[in-house]
C-alpha cells in the first residue's frame, strides 16, 4: 500500500514557504479588508454591552464572515492551488512518468493525493478562520471574554463545512489535473468554483425574480454551499439563531431576508427565518457531494487508461 | 525477459509503432537502435506500461506489460530525466524505494548506488544543482533502486559530455557483469557496439533488423565500400549505371557509400573503371560495424518507397 507514502510526499510539497506566502499575502490583504467592513456593522461601544449580546453579536458577524471568506471562497481557492501543483505538476515535469513506472498501482497515487490536498485544506481552513476571527475581534473591539462564545464557538461546525468544502475543491481538482496534465489550466479550472461563489451574490441580489424563473439557483454555487454551511452547523449543535439567519441571508441565499425578524404586529420574540426553499438543504449537500464524488471516480478511471508519454 | 507481438501503438492517422515483433532473453543486453522519431521511445513506454498499445501484446517475463508484476521486474529510465529538484539525492532515492514497496534499510541501499555511481558527495544536496552527468547518474540509480531484473534504459547518454557519457558507458558495463538483462536504446552506436549482445534496429516504427550484433554487422555490411575520388559526383553517376554495383549512396562527408554486386572482384572493377574515367580514388575502405549496418538499413528503408514507385511506373 503505497498511498501513505505519495500522500506524505505530496503535504511535504505543499509545505512550501513560497506557496504558503503567495497564499496568505492576499488572503490576509483581502481578509483584513473585509473584517474591517463587518466589524464597521457592529456597535461602536460594543465593549460596553453585555458579555452575552456581544457574543451574540460577534457570532453573528463571524458566521457571515466564515461562510464567505474564513472557509468558502479561500479554501476552494487552496483547492485549486494545490491540486494544480499535484498530479499536474508531476506531469508537465515529468516525474509522473517514473513514478508509474515503479510497481505502484495507479489509484494508489490518486487517492494519496485526494487525501493529502483533503488534509492540507483543512490544516488551511483551521488557519484562516482563525486568522479571519482575530481579525475581526481586534477590529471590533469587542471584549476578549467575547470571543469564546462569539467565535470559537463556530469553529466546530466551521471544520465540517471545510471538510465538505475540501471535497468538492479536491474532486474537481483532482479531476482536472488529470485531465489537462497542465498546471495552469487545473488552476483555472479550479477558479471557477469560487468566482461562481462570488459571482451569484450579486447575481441573487439584483436579479430580481429573474433568478428564479430562469432556475439560477440551479447552478447557485453559494446557495448549495449556504445549504451545506446550515446543516453542519446544525451537525455539530452550534444551529444559528434568527439573527444569525438574518446575517447570513444575503451571503448564502438560504433564508428569505424579507419578513421582518419580530412581527411589528404581535411583537415578542424573534422568529426564525423561512428557508427560500428552491431546493430541499439535503438535496444541495447530496448534489454537490455526487458531483465531487463523481468527479473523483472520472479522476480515477481517468488516470488508470491515460497514456504517460 | 521481454516478448512482444504485434506490438503497434496509433496516435490518429500516425502509427508511431507498427507491429513490432521483439524478443530479449534473460541477461542479454540488448540494443535498441534507431533514428529519431523511429519509435524507440514509444514502445519502451509500452513496455513499462506508461502508455497501452493501440494492437498486439507486450510481455515482462511472462508477465503482462503494465501489470504490478511486470513493474516489480522494471527498472525504468526515461530519456529526458526529471526530478524533484527541491529534494536531496539521498531523500529522491528513499523515495523512489518507498514507491516502489520496498521495505528493510531503503537508506542503505540508496547509500551503496549512490556510492555506486560516484555521487556520495553530493547525497545531501538538492537535485536542482546537479549537473547534467550527476543527473543521468541519479536517473539510472533511481531505476535500479528496487533491483530490478531488467532496466530499460531511453538514450542513457543522450546530451551528455564525453566525461558524462564514459561515466555512464562504465556503468552500463559493469552491470553487463552482473547478470542483469539491460535494453537500452541509443542512437550512437558506437557506443551500444561495446557492450551489447544483441541488438534491434527500428525504423518508421518497424523492425528494419534483429538479432546478434556480429550476426547483423556481417550480414548488412560486411560488402560495404567507401570511396573517395577526385570527382565523387561523375563516379557517383558512373558506378550507378555499372553492373558490379548495386547500390551507391552519399555518406555524410561527401564519399560514397558503394555496395557491390560481387565484393571479390569489385576492387579490381572499381580501379579499372575509375581509370578509364581519368578520375583519382583518394581513399577507399570495406566498412564494418553496427553505425555501417544501421546506415545501410536506413538506406534500404528510404530506397525501398522509390523503387516500389521505379516498379509501378516501369
Amino acid at each position: 500500500m503505497r498511498v501513505p507514502t505519495i500522500f506524505r510526499k505530496t503535504f511535504a510539497d505543499f509545505s512550501n514557504p513560497k506557496l504558503l506566502v503567495a497564499y496568505f499575502l492576499p488572503f490576509l490583504a483581502i481578509g483584513g479588508f473585509l473584517a474591517l467592513g463587518f466589524a464597521n456593522n457592529l456597535p461602536d461601544d460594543i465593549a460596553a454591552l453585555p458579555l452575552a449580546q456581544q457574543e451574540a453579536l460577534l457570532f453573528d458577524t463571524y458566521a457571515a464572515l466564515s461562510f464567505f471568506w474564513g472557509v468558502g471562497i479561500p479554501l476552494l481557492v487552496v483547492g485549486a492551488i494545490l491540486s494544480a501543483n499535484t498530479l499536474a505538476l508531476e506531469a508537465e515535469r515529468g516525474t509522473l512518468r517514473i513514478l508509474l513506472s515503479k510497481p505502484i498501482r495507479r489509484w494508489e497515487v490518486v487517492v494519496g493525493t485526494f487525501l493529502a490536498i483533503l488534509a492540507f485544506s483543512l490544516l488551511m481552513a483551521l488557519a484562516s478562520m482563525l486568522l479571519v476571527g482575530v481579525a475581526l475581534y481586534l477590529l471590533s473591539e469587542a471584549s476578549a471574554a467575547a470571543i469564546g462564545g462569539g467565535i470559537f464557538a463556530l469553529v466546530p461546525g466551521n471544520l465540517v463545512f471545510a471538510v465538505f468544502v475540501s471535497i468538492v475543491a479536491a474532486g474537481l481538482g483532482t479531476a482536472l489535473a488529470v485531465l489537462t496534465q497542465n498546471r495552469l489550466r487545473t488552476a483555472l479550472g479550479g477558479v471557477v468554483l469560487p468566482v461562481l461563489y462570488f459571482a451569484f451574490l450579486p447575481i441573487r441580489a439584483l436579479g430580481g425574480p429573474s433568478y428564479e424563473e430562469y432556475y439560477l439557483y440551479i447552478v447557485d454555487v453559494s446557495y448549495h454551499f449556504g445549504h451545506a454551511f446550515v446543516l453542519a452547523h446544525e451537525a455539530v449543535g452550534s444551529g444559528f439563531t434568527p439573527e444569525t439567519q438574518a446575517s447570513l441571508a444575503i451571503w448564502t441565499g438560504v433564508y428569505d431576508p424579507k419578513r421582518p425578524l419580530v412581527d411589528p404586529l404581535l411583537g415578542g420574540m424573534p422568529t426564525s427565518l423561512d428557508p427560500v426553499g428552491y431546493v430541499p438543504p439535503v438535496a444541495s449537500l447530496v448534489g454537490l457531494l455526487v458531483v465531487s464524488l463523481g468527479l473523483f471516480g472520472f479522476a480515477l478511471y481517468r488516470f488508470e487508461h491515460m497514456d504517460v508519454s | 525477459m521481454i516478448e512482444t507481438t504485434n506490438l503497434t501503438k496509433r496516435y490518429g492517422e500516425l502509427t508511431a509503432v507498427d507491429s513490432v515483433d521483439l524478443t530479449v532473453e534473460r541477461g542479454d543486453i540488448h540494443g535498441f537502435v534507431g533514428p529519431n522519431g523511429a519509435g524507440k521511445s514509444t514502445t519502451m513506454q509500452m513496455l513499462v506500461g506508461l502508455v497501452s498499445p493501440s494492437e498486439g501484446e507486450a510481455t515482462i517475463g511472462g508477465e503482462p506489460a503494465g501489470s504490478l508484476a511486470a513493474s516489480e521486474l522494471i527498472g525504468y529510465a526515461p530519456q529526458e530525466p526529471a526530478f524533484y529538484e527541491s529534494m536531496t539525492g539521498l531523500d529522491y532515492l528513499v523515495y523512489m524505494g518507498k514507491t516502489a514497496g520496498m521495505s528493510g534499510d531503503i537508506e542503505g541501499r540508496a547509500r551503496e548506488l549512490l556510492e555506486r555511481f560516484d555521487l556520495t558527495d553530493a547525497a545531501r544536496q538538492p537535485i536542482g544543482g546537479y549537473s547534467g552527468g550527476m543527473a543521468r547518474k541519479l536517473s539510472l540509480a533511481q531505476a535500479m533502486i528496487h533491483e530490478p531484473e531488467l532496466l530499460i534504459l531511453d538514450e542513457p547518454t543522450a546530451t551528455l559530455d564525453p566525461e558524462g557519457r564514459a561515466a555512464v558507458i562504465d556503468s552500463l558495463e559493469a552491470m553487463t557483469d552482473e547478470g542483469m538483462t539491460v535494453f537500452v536504446s541509443s542512437h550512437v552506436l558506437a557506443e551500444l557496439e561495446q557492450f551489447i549482445d544483441t541488438v534491434t534496429i527500428l525504423v518508421d516504427g518497424k523492425v528494419a533488423t534483429s538479432g546478434p550484433v556480429g550476426q547483423i554487422q556481417d550480414r548488412v555490411a560486411a560488402d560495404t565500400y567507401r570511396v573517395d575520388s577526385t570527382d565523387n559526383d561523375r563516379l557517383a553517376d558512373i558506378l550507378a549505371e555499372h553492373d558490379a554495383v548495386e547500390r551507391v549512396t552519399r555518406a555524410e562527408d561527401g564519399s560514397l557509400r558503394v555496395t557491390p554486386t560481387d565484393g571479390e572482384s569489385f576492387t579490381t572493377e572499381l580501379q579499372r573503371t575509375m581509370a578509364d574515367a581519368g578520375i583519382t580514388m583518394q581513399s577507399l575502405e570495406q566498412e564494418g560495424g553496427l553505425e555501417e549496418a544501421f546506415l545501410d538499413l536506413l538506406d534500404e528503408a528510404e530506397a525501398e518507397p522509390a523503387s516500389a514507385d521505379a516498379e509501378v511506373e516501369g
